[in-house]
């Protein structure tokens, strides 16, 4: 599931998301920036086998950012999927080419929504250790962050 | 002490408000029996006695199966030693890449009292349908291979065999076992 809010109404209902979103008077936010916060990764015991991660991402600029593509050096593949339940309860998995995030929005990366899939894991991801995720945006930078892993 | 009686006789017939959706009126749970770890028998019928939580997923799902399978962890965990009464059960529809002794490995990873079964794909898609429920192998272009669209439901059989509630994919731990445990309190 995903979930995209204006920065404004993120003000608005109180939320904290950290410093990045810390008010001022005026209730903008002071977040300038496109941010990774909260990474994490699901726990797997085997080596070679596939697990999922979360992130949320915080759009501060004023232009929209394309995630074009994952890697990381713990994970053969990382791929972009969404998660989807239709209206009778059915699961649906759909691989994507990229992640949008409008201009001064957030989308958050959750457990029945947006999420990277690292196939074929190099090791054992063991509950407390951290992944390092790189992501390549459509301007050409790449941007990383460190994963915790979770059970 | 007649007063007394109606009050315990309304008491008695208040109806529970579940968190999960309930069937109304319950009825028999279908019948389930699938192959496990121990080269037997799972069947369902047999759970007499047990709550059962059953979810159909696959071992190589990413997303939905082992949230859910966390989160029952987390069920498992706050019911305390009532959980030796409830049984949880994680069904493969995926049996071309899910053996009884690799489903038994992955749920081991959650909880080794969890239990994982499955079956032949005509035996799962007659207990799916019996559950009106489906799976269907649905090509991505991922690199993992195939997926498999299935319900992310969790099925909620009471004590005495019947279908009682359903839970929708997740559902708060909280709710789950006060459910639990007005199943298991003979609601």
């Amino acid at each position: 599931m995903t979930m995209s809010r204006s920065f404004g109404a993120v003000a608005c209902v109180g939320i904290v998301l950290s410093a990045v979103t810390a008010c001022h008077r005026d209730s903008r936010p002071v977040a300038t920036s496109f941010e990774l916060h909260d990474a994490w990764v699901r726990a797997d015991p085997d080596s070679g086998s596939t697990t999922a991660g979360y992130i949320r991402f915080v759009n501060g600029t004023q232009d929209t950012v394309v995630v074009s593509n994952f890697s990381s050096d713990d994970a053969r593949v990382v791929e972009l999927h969404q998660t989807s339940i239709d209206a009778g309860g059915e699961t649906h998995m759909t691989k994507l080419d990229t992640l949008v995030i409008a201009p001064s929005h957030i989308v958050v990366m959750r457990p029945g929504g947006y999420h990277f899939m690292l196939i074929g894991t190099t090791h054992a991801f063991a509950p407390g250790a951290m992944i390092r995720i790189a992501m390549h945006l459509s301007n050409g930078a790449i941007v990383s962050t460190s994963a915790r892993v979770k059970q | 002490m007649l007063g007394i009686a109606c009050a315990a006789l309304v008491i008695g017939c208040k109806p529970v408000a579940f968190h999960g959706t309930a069937y109304e009126p319950p009825a028999a749970a279908p019948v389930v029996v699938l192959d496990n770890a121990a080269g037997g028998k799972f069947d369902l019928a047999d759970q007499h006695g047990s709550v059962v939580l059953l979810f159909f997923g696959y071992t190589h799902c990413p997303d939905i199966c082992p949230t859910t399978l966390s989160d029952w962890k987390r069920v498992k965990s706050a019911l305390g030693r009532s959980a030796s009464k409830v049984r949880f059960v994680f069904v493969s529809v995926d049996p071309a890449r899910d053996d009884p002794a690799t489903l038994h490995a992955y749920v081991s990873r959650f909880d080794p009292d969890f239990i994982g079964a499955t079956s032949d794909s005509s035996t799962l898609a007659r207990i799916e349908k019996s559950f009106h429920v489906e799976s269907t192998k649905e090509e991505t272009g991922s690199a993992s291979g195939y997926v498999v669209t299935h319900p992310s439901q969790t099925f909620v059989v009471d004590k005495n065999g019947n279908l009682r509630l359903l839970y929708s994919f997740g559902m708060k731990t909280s709710d789950v076992v006060a459910d639990i445990r007005e199943l298991q309190s003979g609601a």
